[in-house]
């Protein structure tokens, strides 16, 4: 009995009408101000054109943070996946105290992000460090290593980010392990494959619409995360050389106050997050969507 | 082809015993059919032939070897699942292939193999399809196709056919027993349908609660079960069983069914019969051996005059359900005599068509067996 | 399933182990240091456990910082935060699932879409128009920006939860006399309440965790919120590493304790879509 209605649009209008004023409407927005000089505190702006996208073009800022971009995003969906996948498959197997085990793991994911950073940060640190303490004494290294500073910063974020997120990840492969029915790796037994075969033709094929879906997310999320690559690089000294493009959006807007141009850059970045994601789409896309 | 013995098989899940000692001769080329209500213990006997589930104690044996402590893949083995357990990203020629891939079969060879299994079950045009885009009785053809590429010593299937419809299910039941009559490999079936178990089986072991009740061929027994468990469990409409007293008068045993039911006891049957005398018994009679028939009778025949309570057509018989003693029984009879709710009738049986049943230790007592195929199994 | 040999378990539990470690020591290691004495957080070398576990760091994170305005700050928003969601999700939700309209499906689909603006693209906007409307540096913009965060996922979520429930149940409420707003009450919202209780703690996280709206939109000190307030507790000049620790300690237990619930939720959820028949 799904009646017609009325009075199930007039549900969902406040919801949308939420939706609308405070995501879409700056969503446009945001077009609009790109296409505009002003000045983040004051209400006047001026009409530019593509003038903000023509200069972004010919900054070698601009394209340092999406050099920069690239690398980080790429590496820690990488390392997300791997740690995320193998952590399921481990988890997937039955142990004494499992369930504790997983919901331990899961923790990262549920921090605040300034929690994540400032407690590595500390296991970082040069002086104080435990990993430092670690290095030195296993004789890997002769002195602390200086994690916050220009040679070693990219891998400290990339670790304080794979540390983070690999959870979701490992949350969505195990909930999909797990529904595998067991009867195909019992066919896969008696046709001969050992382990090795039995993960790359029965485990692999059937994630495949899961990764699908996570590396689409966590592509979106990871070229577009602020909050840690900020937090984790102010204050080393190493500021000016880790800007991914979403901190260069926001110093463009808040430390030059051109909120234009700082609306070009995030424009900027949705439109190439829209020709990848189109494009990942039509090549990758499964039959058997969830 | 081989030979399989099962010696002292046990299984135990921490302190639970699940199967206990079960020992069982399947010769080369038999077609054994595990078969018993759920729970009882098939599925995990026939996991423990494949080597999918570990043994607790005893021993397998192909062809006199042991073969416990190897891996399914080592086994010579094929198995057929319930569920198909179809790759479901494979074409099915990938899916039939797929063994023969793990064991580095040549490329001409696999196309010969996969080709002559094809063909046997009647599934060569759909070797390029997807399992997703077949019928439930196609991918039962893939599933059998995957194993018999395999050419292995022993085709184990678990319960392939209760996913199918009655009509395709009959269909893949003559297929199956084509398919062992033209390959002759050792086939140990399990299935809870005692139908199929019947129709396709040299050997029918019943199971029940981890213990193996009886073994034998079909006829055997259907006709002389040993136990009231099997004797119930075989054979369809189930066999009645009516409480009964054994009496001992001037004329001989009888046993009084209440309700003014009186049955005489064979005369020949005297001497197997008499411990009982003065006991609670059960008298084991199937519906098709009770009829409301016009024509039957030879003279030692027993009637039992009942009221009928529901008739149910079956087109050339009909189902007769009666009531004695507030439990309802099943007969058989003549759909041409129209027998409606309330008409009184006279059933009869032949008196070799009688069982005693002792309800303490729930064994089924037979007169002196003369028929050698019979199997007794200690518990 | 076969019995693991003794090379295997030993494998499976060394690597559970490692895993273990990555994941959680770090909390742990941050958890003790809080409650060591300064002469111990900078003992060289470092000692796993405290001999003299104190407390101070935490007394000093209290009487020294706004920590406490910081921590109400967080509460208040948070909890504005899950009831404007709710409010709005549960009825959309239910709306989206019982009522046929047009354009029912499209709103489904677009409503999810929005998740591909990330926030640093709505942010700066999001900030022009809440100053314009005069709302910047309120808590007010904050509750919003959460609840316009929040809402996608919690109507995706609801409305699944909704679909799971069979309308026989309603149908049955109102041959027995109840009007269909009292058979929602009563019959629907007890048993979507599993998923309504998950909706509001993953809402609460979100508001509780988040970093760049809180930046963004509030300058003052004494409207932080506890993300805010803690990175720039650290950025102030000479780092205290015990109160920090001690702080990020304090921080997670609201998350910890509710965590715990929504976990079975979590996986059932996404398992949901794969499983067969």
């Amino acid at each position: 009995m799904q009646t017609r209605g009325l009075p199930g649009l007039l549900l969902v209008l406040p919801a949308l009408l939420l939706l609308v004023t405070l995501t879409l409407y700056p969503v446009g927005y945001g077009f609009w101000l790109s296409l505009h000089a002003k000045h983040s505190l004051f209400p006047q702006q001026t009409f530019v054109g593509l003038d903000n996208y023509l200069y972004l073009v010919n900054d070698p800022e601009f394209w340092e943070s999406l050099r920069i971009g690239l690398i980080y995003s790429v590496s820690t969906i990488a390392l997300q996946l791997v740690l995320g996948v193998a952590a399921a498959l481990l988890l997937n197997e039955s142990f004494f105290g499992r369930n504790i085990v997983r919901g331990l793991v899961l923790f990262p994911y549920m921090i605040p992000t300034v929690v994540a950073v400032i407690l590595w940060k500390w296991m970082l640190n040069n002086q104080f460090g435990l990993i430092n303490f670690g290095l030195v004494s296993l004789g890997i290294s002769n002195e602390p290593i200086n994690w916050f500073g220009r040679s070693y910063i990219m891998i400290s974020l990339i670790l304080v980010s794979v540390w983070q997120f690999f959870p979701f990840v490992l949350l969505a492969v195990l909930a999909r392990l797990q529904s595998i029915p067991t009867e195909l790796y019992d066919a896969a037994r008696v046709d001969g494959a050992g382990p090795v075969n039995r993960f790359l033709f029965v485990t692999l094929p059937q994630l495949a619409s899961v990764l699908f879906i996570i590396i689409l997310l966590r592509s979106i999320w990871m070229f577009t995360k602020f909050d840690t690559v900020w937090l984790m690089t102010q204050g080393g000294g190493a500021e000016r050389y880790i800007r991914t493009m979403p901190v260069y959006a926001y110093l463009r807007t808040f430390n030059y106050y051109e909120a234009g141009m700082g609306a070009a850059v995030a424009i900027v970045m949705f439109l190439m997050l829209v020709v990848a994601a189109t494009t990942y789409f039509f090549l990758f896309r499964q039959e058997d969507q969830l | 082809m081989a030979e399989v013995k099962l010696v002292g098989l046990e299984k135990k899940f921490g302190d639970v015993s699940v199967i206990h000692s079960i020992n069982l001769d399947i010769a080369d080329g038999e077609f054994a059919v595990l078969v018993g209500p759920s729970g009882c213990g098939k599925t995990t006997t026939l996991r423990m032939v494949a080597g999918l589930e570990e043994a607790s104690g005893g021993s397998i044996l192909f062809d006199g070897k042991p073969v416990k402590r190897l891996q399914p893949k080592d086994r010579d083995i094929a198995m057929v699942f319930q569920s198909y357990a179809l790759y479901p990203h494979m074409s099915v020629r990938d899916n039939m292939a797929f063994s023969l891939r793990m064991k580095g079969v040549s490329s001409s060879e696999k196309k010969r193999l996969v080709g002559f299994a094809a063909e046997m079950l009647g599934i060569t045009d759909l070797l390029d399809r997807k399992p997703r885009q077949l019928s439930g009785g196609q991918r039962q053809r893939v599933a059998m196709g995957r194993a018999l590429v395999r050419e292995p010593k022993v085709f184990l299937f678990d319960e392939p056919l209760s996913n199918l419809d009655a009509a395709l299910r009959a269909q893949m039941r003559i297929e199956i027993k084509r398919i062992h009559q033209r390959l002759r490999t050792t086939i140990i079936y399990v299935t809870h349908d005692q139908v199929e178990a019947m129709t396709l089986a040299d050997k029918i072991v019943v199971m029940n609660r981890g213990h193996i009740e009886q073994v034998g061929d079909p006829l055997t027994l259907y006709r002389r079960p040993v136990s009231r468990f099997v004797a119930g469990f075989i054979g369809s409409p189930k066999m009645n069983f009516f409480p009964a007293k054994l009496l001992s008068d001037e004329s001989g045993l009888h046993a009084d069914l209440g309700d003014g039911i009186r049955i005489e006891m064979p005369r020949e049957r005297d001497g197997v019969y008499r411990p009982y005398a003065g006991r609670s018994v059960e008298i084991g009679i199937r519906p098709e051996h009770l009829l409301d028939d016009n024509r039957l009778i030879d003279s030692g025949a027993i009637a039992m005059d009942v009221t009928i309570d529901v008739v149910e057509p079956l087109g050339s018989t009909s189902l007769i359900t009666f009531v004695l003693g507030g439990t309802s029984y099943t007969a058989i009879g003549d759909i041409a005599l129209m027998r409606r709710p309330g008409n009184k009738v006279r059933l009869k049986a032949a008196a070799k068509d009688i069982y005693l049943i002792d309800p303490e230790s729930g064994r089924v007592v037979h007169p002196a067996d003369n028929d050698s195929t019979m199997i007794r199994l200690a518990v | 399933m076969t019995r693991r040999t003794g090379w295997q378990r030993l494998g499976l539990g060394l690597a559970v182990t490692v895993l273990l470690a990555f994941a959680a020591f770090p909390l742990l290691w941050m958890g003790l240091t809080a409650l060591k004495p300064p002469s111990e957080i900078f003992a060289w070398p470092p000692r796993l456990l405290p001999e003299a576990p104190t407390l101070s760091n935490i007394g000093r994170l209290f009487a020294q910082t706004h920590f406490v305005t910081y921590f109400k700050n967080s509460l208040i928003v948070s909890t504005a935060a899950v009831v404007l969601t709710l409010l709005l999700a549960v009825p959309g939700a239910y709306g989206l699932t019982r009522y046929r309209f047009w354009g029912r499906e499209t709103i489904a689909a677009t409503v999810l879409f929005t998740y591909m603006f990330a926030p640093i693209m709505i942010i700066i906007p999001f900030y022009i128009v809440m100053r314009t409307l005069g709302l910047a540096n309120t808590h007010i913009a904050l509750v919003l920006a959460y609840c316009a965060f929040s809402l996608p996922f919690a109507l995706w979520m609801l409305r699944t939860f909704f679909q799971s429930i069979p309308i026989d149940l309603e149908e049955a409420a109102m041959t027995d006399g109840a009007s269909r707003f009292r058979a929602v009450i009563h019959v629907v919202i007890p048993m979507a309440l599993p998923g309504i209780i998950a909706t509001g703690i993953l809402t609460f996280i979100l508001a509780w965790n988040d970093y760049i709206f809180a930046r963004i939109l509030i300058s003052s000190d004494n409207l932080k919120t506890l993300p805010v307030g803690i990175a720039d507790l650290y950025n102030a000049s000479v780092i205290d590493w015990g109160m920090i620790m001690a702080s990020g300690l304090l921080v997670i237990i609201p998350v910890v304790i509710v965590f715990s619930y929504v976990q079975k939720f979590l996986v059932a959820g996404w398992g949901s879509g794969g499983v067969k028949g």
